[in-house]
């Protein structure tokens, strides 16, 4: 008998693929997918690339109007990640429309699935994963944020919240 | 009665020599020295987060009176001296005798 690989995880790993596409070769604004920390909560510096992301689950609560746990022995829990991403405007760039790059970037990785360079393909995505890893529209994205720039520091920064919906049998991760 | 050292014995012991040119103004020549850099993580609040390090330089308001943001500096790096082209991005300070301000690296065209 192998490990289960929970929805949860496989769904994690579906959004970490989505977010390795950005990269400018792929017609992104950065190359912030080709630095991803999942669950950890990293100091970079100097040397360390200019734009990178880091994901973050957090709580999971029950979907509205439902307890955690059904009769019927299924689980039904939304799962809010947070994509926080920093990036050093280019030259010429001002820092506002650094982060609005950085913003859309994640929002057309994590949303249309495999864009292929160049297009503006309309595939887009409102589940993670494989059929049944989450429900069928159970991504949602939520509110947006940002940092700006401070004065002596090149650095701004966003976070994107998305909230992730399942659907799991009690035992069965 | 103002207990502190002059800047003319900080500019003897650490000045280096700069030009600095504020914006639609003429290249001033004059000496200017850098402080410890402070090297915090930014954003402050953020869980992903990058170390880095605020350039203070010192400038003395008797050369340079005004000196505005974008302002550009040339002076040498502390740590290699190689001479390198700085802008004036914001104030730390000022004093009756100098500017206190935070630059960051013109990049090279």
């Amino acid at each position: 008998m192998s490990a289960t690989i929970s929805k949860r995880r496989l769904a994690i790993e579906a959004l970490v693929d989505r977010l390795e596409f950005i990269t400018q070769a792929n017609d992104y604004n950065t190359d912030a997918g080709n630095l991803i920390f999942v669950g950890e909560s990293p100091k970079l510096g100097e040397d360390d690339p200019r734009s990178a992301l880091a994901v973050f689950v957090r709580d999971d609560q029950p979907i509205e109007g439902e307890s955690a746990i059904t009769r019927a022995g299924i689980c039904r829990y939304r799962l809010p990640v947070e994509i926080h991403g920093i990036t050093t405007p280019e030259e010429g760039v001002s820092p506002g429309m650094a982060y609005e790059g950085l913003i859309s970037d994640i929002k057309e990785a994590v949303e249309i699935e495999g864009r292929e360079p160049g297009s503006i393909s309309a595939a887009v995505s409102r589940s993670l994963g494989a059929l049944g890893v989450t429900l069928p529209t159970g991504l949602e994205r939520g509110t947006t944020r940002v940092q700006y720039r401070e004065g002596g520091s090149e650095i701004v920064a966003c976070v994107v919240e998305y909230s992730i919906d399942f659907e799991e049998l009690w035992g069965h991760p | 009665m103002d207990t502190r050292p002059p800047l003319e014995a900080a500019l003897g012991a650490f000045g280096l020599p700069a030009v600095v040119t504020p914006p639609d103004t003429a290249p001033v020549e004059t000496t200017a020295f850098w402080l410890p850099p402070t090297a915090e993580a930014v954003p402050g609040d953020s869980r992903l987060q990058r170390r880095e390090r605020y350039r203070l330089l010192v400038l003395s308001r008797a050369d340079v009176p005004v000196c505005p943001r974008g302002t550009v500096v040339e002076v040498a790096e502390w740590e290699t001296g190689e001479v390198l082209a700085w802008k004036v991005d914001a104030f730390e300070d000022a004093d009756v005798d100098h500017h206190r301000v935070l630059v960051l690296p013109v990049p090279e065209s």
